[in-house]
């Protein structure tokens, strides 16, 4: 996360979100290059320290909390009452 | 740690010494640029308490942080450019976590800025989607865009209470009005940072 002077920049997984007063924008970071970019031009991360193992294991990682999270989204729609 | 340094990785040029305006400005350079993340929580090494190791890793970009690493930076920066920083033990509620003051967030007060004398600073770059500007240690509604906040004191403890918006994922966050050392975090920061099961290991 990080503040701007009227918003919020929140990546959460690979959802990139910015919240203002009225509306909040979101988008799911398709790719890879997608997600370290965003890390590096957004919020000003480059992590130059990792190596390629370990930016395709925090890559893989991401990808497989968005996906929890679709699950658990479902689980729950399936629950509530039609 | 290396001020100058610290100050440019902020964007600063320079600090002329304490005031209510330049706390101001640290303040919102610091949460501007200087993520919240747990990005380094996901490779399973855990990540250093120490103010100074933080403020390091800010400084080369390596990392942000959470709580305990920006705002231990944070009071670190502000104690080598001379204001008067007192730590305190806070904790968060969220929709699955009550209220309560466990040591599992980190707050920071200022005072005796020379311009301002008498008035206490609730300071805090560790929340994430908290505080732009530092807030008046006193009872009050406040507009940060894109948020509305509300200080006042805590039902739960003797300290204050932030109430959040409701488009935060926090609700609220309460701090002791007693000051805390570093070492107060640290079974909470082992914990956090390295347990599986914990909130900033299991999402990044």
């Amino acid at each position: 996360m990080l503040r701007k002077p009227g918003s919020v920049v929140i990546l959460r997984a690979v959802t990139l979100s910015e919240v203002f007063a009225g509306h909040t924008d979101t988008a799911i970071l398709q790719t890879q290059a997608d997600f370290y970019e965003a890390l590096d031009d957004v919020f000003g991360l480059p992590l130059t320290q990792l190596t390629s193992t370990q930016r395709d294991h925090l890559w893989r990682r991401a990808i497989t909390q968005y996906e929890d999270f679709l699950a658990r989204q479902a689980k729950q729609a399936q629950q509530e009452p039609a | 740690m290396d001020t100058s340094a610290f100050l440019h990785r902020l964007g600063l040029a320079q600090h002329d010494g304490p005031s209510v305006e330049a706390l101001f400005a640290l303040h919102t350079a610091f949460a501007e640029s200087v993520p919240y993340e747990t990005v380094q929580y996901q490779l399973g090494h855990g990540g250093p308490l120490d103010p100074i190791e933080s403020a390091e890793r800010i400084i080369s970009r390596e990392a942000g942080g959470y709580c305990f690493q920006l705002n231990g930076a944070f009071s670190a920066l502000l104690t080598a450019l001379g204001y008067q920083v007192t730590l305190h033990r806070g904790g968060v509620q969220t929709s699955s976590r009550p209220a309560q003051v466990d040591s599992s967030h980190l707050v920071l007060t200022v005072s005796g800025l020379p311009d301002a004398p008498e008035q206490e600073w609730f300071v805090d770059v560790g929340l994430g989607d908290g505080l732009l500007v530092p807030l008046a240690l006193e009872p009050g509604d406040h507009r940060q865009d894109p948020y509305d906040l509300v200080l006042r004191p805590s039902d739960i403890v003797d300290g204050w209470r932030l109430d959040h918006d409701p488009r935060s994922s926090m609700v609220g966050m309460d701090f002791e009005s007693a000051p805390a050392t570093m070492s107060d975090f640290e079974a909470q920061h082992a914990v956090l940072s390295v347990a599986p099961d914990s909130p900033f290991v299991r999402v990044c």
